[in-house]
């Protein structure tokens, strides 16, 4: 871990040499160019694409019946926010996601623990982990409606389902990875397997809880829109497959990118957690 | 029986691998240590010195054999011994003042007013003065040494016991280290074990030297050292210090020879 720390100091290291030369305002010009550059790049893109597509559509080189446009998408997502359709359908894909995910970490991470730590309980359920793992969880779909139906409940066990095989390996690779040696260390002055948890395995293993978050995330994401495509009466995911089965591509479009935006969001409250727990890494002495 | 200090009655230890069926680490360890002595343990590498020093700090059980402290006999960690590793483990997120209070902390006794105070002590005695909010990556390897040191020291052992705490620094930061666990080793006076596989670093250390051999490890010959303390580096030219340095390398080698040949068996 140590290491880590290290490759941080070489990389501050490697900032300070670069801001160290020319400060005339030729040199400032130049690194504004090159430190944004490459976000420039990337809004120029997307702006060009965008503008691409919408002359296609004008033009009629592509149909806009199958490929849509950017201001058809624009119009479309208007409507649904002044018929009143959007937000129950954000609302009902949110709850379906929040519930199933929130109980995948709640899940997740003290199984992961126990399965990482004690030897019994990883024997114990290693197959079923391995099971699930194995198995894209879409193949369980119909059973999981025979058994729940095609309400909420359906896209909440979807999205647990898939978030919690994604937090559960990471979290168990998170203690399997702690150095042994500062294991050792602990419990040479006597330390509980309490103890050990709570200041050597939890703080240890927060970079794998994070991204067993992160790859969880994605997981559930897919979880909430297949869930809602295979079987549903409301969401976004459904929302979307109707719009499909009735042709209406600028519904679709409209669709994917609510879900587009919702992943966003959810990306940025992880990042702000990430930071978090950093500094509470850092801070707890 | 003498009950002062450290007592190891026919200490057998055996592993039991996977590959090679039981592996005898240690056979028939027979070792005192009186309170407030030095003793360093030397010997080839394999001849079971950490195993040792484990057993005695209670993180390896015996297969046969007692090992006493004060007339107790050791069945687990405690209290009353204290382990600095040959890594530093210190634990990145904490600082220096927080790993060198880990020790008490485990045992339930960092809240009070006079630990705090004897942990800041500490931090000054092994040097660190300054660097209490550091954290274990902004510390040099010596530095990292220090720290674990410390934490050793904070929960007020009677035995410490040392596993080769400077073998991974270079030599002129071990020098430093060397005498500096001196000057805190007789401004404490704890009873001190050492492992090592550097002859000059034990004999400069201990009251004796435990010399072990290899597969299965044994004591092969416990050497005091009759040097007066305080001593400073230069006692390393001095010719009584190349004497034992020529002693104990002898036994060594004839030793490291000896184990060679019959590894293959």
């Amino acid at each position: 871990m140590a290491n880590v720390v290290r490759v941080d100091d070489v990389v501050q290291a490697a900032d300070s040499s670069i801001d160290e030369p020319a400060v005339t305002a030729g040199g400032r010009a130049w690194r504004f160019f090159r430190q944004h550059y490459t976000r420039a790049l990337g809004v120029i893109s997307v702006v060009v694409f965008l503008g691409a597509w919408q002359w296609a559509s004008d033009a009629k080189v592509i149909n806009p019946l199958f490929c849509s446009s950017p201001s058809l998408i624009w119009d479309e997502l208007g409507t649904l926010i002044s018929t009143g359709q959007l937000w129950p359908n954000v609302w009902i894909s949110g709850e379906e996601f929040l519930w199933g995910f929130l109980m995948a970490i709640a899940v997740g991470i003290p199984l992961g623990f126990l399965i990482g730590w004690y030897r019994p309980v990883e024997a114990i359920f290693s197959p079923f982990v391995t099971f699930l793992n194995a198995v894209p969880r879409v193949a369980l779909l119909p059973l999981l409606i025979i058994w729940v139906g095609i309400g909420i409940d359906l896209k909440i066990a979807v999205v647990l389902l898939g978030a919690l095989i994604a937090i559960l390996i990471n979290v168990i690779t998170g203690i399997k990875s702690l150095d042994q040696q500062t294991v050792t260390m602990a419990r040479s002055f006597g330390a509980s397997d309490f103890k050990i948890f709570r200041t050597v395995a939890l703080p240890g293993s927060v970079p794998y809880i994070i991204s067993g978050i992160r790859v969880g995330l994605g997981h559930a994401l897919t979880g909430v829109v297949v869930g809602e495509l295979y079987a549903s009466t409301a969401g976004v995911g459904h929302l979307i497959a109707v719009a499909g089965n009735t042709f209406e591509t600028n519904l679709v479009f409209a669709g994917v990118i609510i879900i587009a935006i919702f992943g966003l969001i959810a990306n940025w409250i992880l990042s702000l957690l990430e930071n978090h727990f950093r500094t509470w890494r850092q801070s707890s002495r | 029986m003498a009950s002062n200090g450290l007592v190891i009655k026919d200490l057998t230890i055996h592993y039991r691998t996977a590959r090679k069926g039981i592996n005898r680490a240690l056979v028939d360890i027979n070792l005192t240590i009186e309170n407030g002595e030095f003793v360093c343990v030397v010997g080839t590498s394999g001849c079971g010195k950490t195993t040792l020093l484990k057993a005695v700090d209670g993180l390896v059980p015996a297969s046969r054999g007692t090992i006493e402290l004060d007339g107790q006999p050791v069945r687990g960690p405690g209290s009353n011994r204290a382990f600095v590793f040959q890594a530093a483990t210190l634990l990145p997120w904490r600082s220096v003042t927080g790993n060198v209070t880990y020790g008490l902390e485990m045992q339930g006794r960092h809240r009070s007013a006079a630990s705090k105070a004897m942990v800041q002590d500490l931090i000054r005695l092994v040097g660190l003065e300054g660097f209490e909010r550091a954290y274990p990556g902004e510390l040099s390897g010596g530095m990292q040494q220090r720290v674990n040191l410390a934490r050793a020291l904070a929960v007020d052992p009677q035995l410490l016991l040392l596993d080769e705490p400077f073998a991974a620094l270079d030599a002129q930061t071990r020098d430093l280290m060397q005498s500096e666990l001196l000057r805190i080793w007789e401004s404490t006076h704890k009873t001190a074990m050492f492992i090592t596989h550097q002859i000059d670093e034990a004999i400069y250390l201990a009251d004796k030297v435990v010399v072990m051999t290899a597969r299965p490890g044994r004591i092969r010959e416990v050497i005091p050292i009759d040097l007066p303390r305080p001593r400073a580096l230069s006692v390393k030219r001095e010719p009584a210090f190349i004497e034992y340095l020529d002693r104990i390398s002898t036994l060594i080698e004839r030793e490291g020879r000896l184990s060679g040949a019959a590894a293959p068996a």
